[in-house]
C-alpha cells in the first residue's frame, strides 16, 4: 500500500501532535482480576448500558456524595473511555466561546483544536460561553478568582480530579452546582484499562449522548474490573 | 409524520432522528417478556477459546498498556488477516486499533473532512454515520438504492451524485440495515468511478463474515489502483460476538493512520489493553474459523425461519444476502413503520426498529434482526402476526 492517501488530510490534523508512548509495568490488583475474570465467565462481553454498568455508576455517585456532600444520582454519571473521552465530550458539548485553564493544559490542546475554540489562560478572558477547566492541583485562590469572573448562568466548569484528588468541589457552591461536571478515571491503579467517568450537571444527558455517538459504551470487561476494584471483597 | 396521539411523546419527539428513535424504543423495551429483534448485538456467547485465553492473560498479569494506535502484535495480526482474507496490500503501519467500529468512523471523518466536503452515503443508512460526518463539518449526500435491486449500489447512481465538493463515498457491505451486499461487479465499476473522480472510498465491512447462500464478500480496496484511496473499516464485535469489548480497526495509507492516531490520542486514547488481548486471541486462535462457521450456520437457520414466517404473514422483504437483518416492506399493513414498531412493542412485546430509524422516508419498512434463538424468532413472528392482524388498515 502507498504511504499517502490520494487526497490531503483535513486541515485540523496538522495542528495535532503525534502521541509518544512509554511502556508501563503494573500489577493488576486481585480484586480487579476477580471482577474481570468473573465477568468473562458470566458472558458479560456484550454492549453494556450505554451510560455504563449500574454498580459502577452507583459507586461514582456515592463517592461524589460522600466526599463532597453532593446529591448526584447514578443517572447523572456516565462511564467513559478514560478521562480523555470525558474531557473531550465536555469541550465538544459545553465550550461555546473558549476554554479557560489555569494550570496544566496538556489534556485540552487536542480537544480545543478539534472544537476550534481558543484556549485561554487568564481569568480576564473568561466570557459568557467559557468552559472553565479546573483540577485538584489548582489553588483555592485560582479557583475563586475564576469563579468570580465567570457568569454562572453562561459558563460551565469541568472539575478534573484524575491526577490530583480534592477535598472540595465547585459543585458544593449552590450557584454553580448544576453547571459542574466532575471527571476522573481509574488509570492510576488500572493503567490502560481505559475507564473514566463524568458526573453531574444539567447537561449530563447531552454529554452521555455525545459519548454514545463516539463509542456507544465503554469496554465491558474493563468496567467490571473497576467494579471489582471498588466494590469487590 | 406521526400524528397518532396514542404514540407516546418520547417516540414522536425523536421520530425525525433515526439514532434517537432507536434508542427511545430500546429504552421502552423494559418488560422481561420482550423479544428483542432490534439492536445488532449478537446474542450468542463469545467463543470459549477467546474467553479462556483472555482469563488466563489476566491471571498471569499479561494485560499491557497499549500505544494509541494499538498493540503492535494485534496490528500485525489484523494486517495478516486483511492480506489473507481481503486481498489488501497492507502492513501493520496501515492499521489502527479503535475503540469499536463506531469510533473508527468518527475518527476517520475527523481526519478526512474539511468544512463543506460531501460524502456520498447509500440510502437507507445506519444513521450513526450522520453525527460522525456532521461533527467533522461534512455533508451527507444520499445515493438511492432500491428493493428490486436488493439494495445493491448502482454505479450510475454514484456517478450522478458527484459534485466538485464530493470527497468520499461510503460503502457498507454487507449492509446495515438492508442485509444487501454490493456485488463484486458493481464494486469494480464503482472503483473505476472513484479513480476517475479522485474519490476516497470508505468501506465498512463489519458484517463481512456473515454472507449467505452463494453470495460472496468482496473488498473494494483489493481492486488495483484503489490502495491509495480506500479506507477499510472493520472490527471484532460482530464476527466474534464481543460488542462490549469495543475493538475495531481501520486500514488505510500510513499518513492517514498517523492522522487518526493523533486524533485518537485526544479523544479516547488507546483501546483498552484487556479488550485488545481478547481481540488478539480471537483473530489468532486455532479455533477461529470453526467458531465463525458455527455462528454462520446458526444465523443461516434463523434467517430461514424469519424468511418463512414473514412470507407466511404476507410481508415482503429484500433478499437478505448478508448481515443480521431482514429489511421488510410493511407498507401492505397500512400502518406507518414508526407506529407499527411501537404497537409491536406495546401489544406484542417484540422490539423491532422502524425503517425510519435508518432514514426518515423509510416509513414503509421495518428492520428485523435475527439475533434471537429460532424458537424465539418463531414466537416473535406469532406475536407480530397477531398485532398486524389487529391493526392492519383494510
Amino acid at each position: 500500500m502507498t504511504d499517502t492517501l490520494s487526497r490531503p488530510l483535513a486541515d485540523r490534523v496538522s495542528k495535532l501532535d503525534m502521541p509518544t508512548f512509554t511502556p508501563t509495568d503494573y500489577e493488576i490488583p486481585q480484586s480487579a482480576k476477580d471482577g474481570a475474570i468473573q465477568a468473562l465467565a458470566d458472558g458479560k462481553t456484550h454492549y453494556t448500558n450505554r451510560p455504563g454498568i449500574v454498580p459502577l455508576r452507583e459507586w461514582v455517585a456515592t463517592e461524589m456524595n460522600t466526599l463532597f456532600g453532593l446529591s448526584i444520582d447514578k443517572d447523572e454519571v456516565t462511564i467513559t473511555c478514560g478521562v480523555e473521552e470525558a474531557i473531550f465530550a465536555c469541550v465538544m458539548v459545553l465550550a461555546e466561546t473558549n476554554v479557560y485553564c489555569a494550570g496544566d493544559a496538556s489534556q485540552l490542546h487536542g480537544a480545543v483544536t478539534l472544537k476550534d475554540v481558543p484556549l485561554v489562560y487568564t481569568p480576564d478572558d473568561i466570557t459568557d460561553g467559557t468552559l472553565i477547566y479546573l483540577t485538584g492541583s489548582d489553588s483555592q485562590e485560582t479557583i475563586n478568582t475564576a469563579l468570580e469572573k465567570a457568569n454562572p448562568e453562561a459558563c460551565w466548569i469541568v472539575w478534573d480530579v484524575s491526577h490530583a484528588g480534592a477535598e472540595t468541589n465547585p459543585a458544593q457552591n449552590d450557584t454553580w452546582a448544576s453547571r459542574v461536571v466532575t471527571v476522573s478515571d481509574s488509570e492510576d491503579v488500572l493503567p490502560g484499562w481505559r475507564i473514566g467517568w463524568m458526573a453531574g450537571s444539567e447537561k449530563a444527558g447531552q454529554l452521555r449522548s455525545f459519548k454514545q455517538s463516539m463509542t456507544i459504551c465503554s469496554p465491558s470487561i474493563s468496567q467490571w474490573a473497576v467494579d471489582g476494584l471498588v466494590n469487590g471483597e | 409524520m406521526i400524528n397518532n396521539p396514542n404514540i407516546p411523546e418520547e417516540i414522536r419527539k425523536v421520530a425525525h432522528d433515526g439514532t434517537a428513535l432507536r434508542y427511545a424504543l430500546m429504552e421502552m423495551a423494559t418488560h422481561p417478556d420482550v423479544i428483542a429483534l432490534g439492536r445488532g448485538d449478537p446474542d450468542l456467547d463469545t467463543p470459549a477459546y477467546i474467553i479462556e485465553a483472555t482469563q488466563e492473560a489476566i491471571r498471569q498479569n499479561k494485560i499491557p498498556v497499549s500505544p494509541v494506535a494499538g498493540l503492535p502484535e494485534l496490528r500485525e495480526a489484523v494486517a495478516t488477516k486483511l492480506k489473507r482474507d481481503n486481498g489488501l496490500d497492507v502492513t501493520s503501519d496501515n492499521v489502527i486499533i479503535t475503540t469499536g467500529g463506531q469510533e473508527g468512523l468518527f475518527l476517520l471523518m475527523q481526519v478526512l473532512l474539511n468544512e463543506g466536503d460531501e460524502v456520498l452515503v447509500p440510502d437507507p443508512r445506519y444513521t450513526s454515520y450522520d453525527q460522525a460526518i456532521e461533527s467533522a463539518g461534512g455533508k451527507m449526500v444520499m445515493i438511492p438504492t432500491d428493493h428490486e435491486d436488493a439494495f445493491n449500489l448502482r454505479p450510475e447512481a454514484v456517478e450522478s451524485a458527484i459534485t466538485d465538493k464530493t470527497k468520499a463515498l461510503l460503502i457498507v457491505t454487507p449492509s446495515n440495515p438492508t442485509g444487501g451486499i454490493v456485488t463484486r461487479e458493481r464494486l469494480e465499476e464503482i472503483a473505476k468511478i472513484a479513480i476517475k473522480h479522485n474519490l476516497i472510498v470508505i468501506s465498512d465491512e463489519i458484517y463481512e463474515k456473515f454472507v449467505y447462500d452463494d453470495w460472496e464478500h468482496f473488498s473494494i480496496g483489493s481492486v488495483p489502483g484503489m490502495e491509495s484511496r480506500t479506507i477499510t473499516l472493520n472490527g471484532f464485535s460482530k464476527a466474534y460476538a464481543m460488542t462490549g469489548l469495543r475493538v475495531g480497526y481501520v486500514a488505510a495509507p500510513k499518513n492517514f493512520i498517523d492522522g487518526m492516531t493523533k486524533v485518537k490520542a485526544v479523544t479516547t486514547g488507546a483501546a483498552a489493553g484487556v479488550s485488545q488481548i481478547a481481540a488478539l486471541n480471537a483473530i489468532t486462535g486455532a479455533q477461529e474459523k470453526e467458531a465463525i462457521e458455527n455462528f454462520k450456520a446458526i444465523y443461516a437457520e434463523r434467517r430461514q425461519a424469519m424468511m418463512d414466517g414473514l412470507t407466511a404473514m404476507g410481508l415482503d422483504y429484500s433478499d437478505p444476502r448478508g448481515a443480521f437483518f431482514l429489511w421488510t416492506n410493511s407498507s401492505s399493513t397500512g400502518i406507518h413503520a414508526t407506529e407499527l414498531s411501537y404497537l409491536l412493542l406495546k401489544e406484542g412485546k417484540v422490539l423491532i426498529f422502524p425503517g425510519t430509524g435508518f432514514g426518515e422516508q423509510w416509513g414503509g419498512y421495518l428492520r428485523i434482526s435475527i439475533l434471537q434463538s429460532t424458537d424465539k424468532i418463531r414466537e416473535a413472528l406469532s406475536r407480530m402476526e397477531t398485532v398486524v392482524n389487529n391493526y392492519r388498515v383494510r
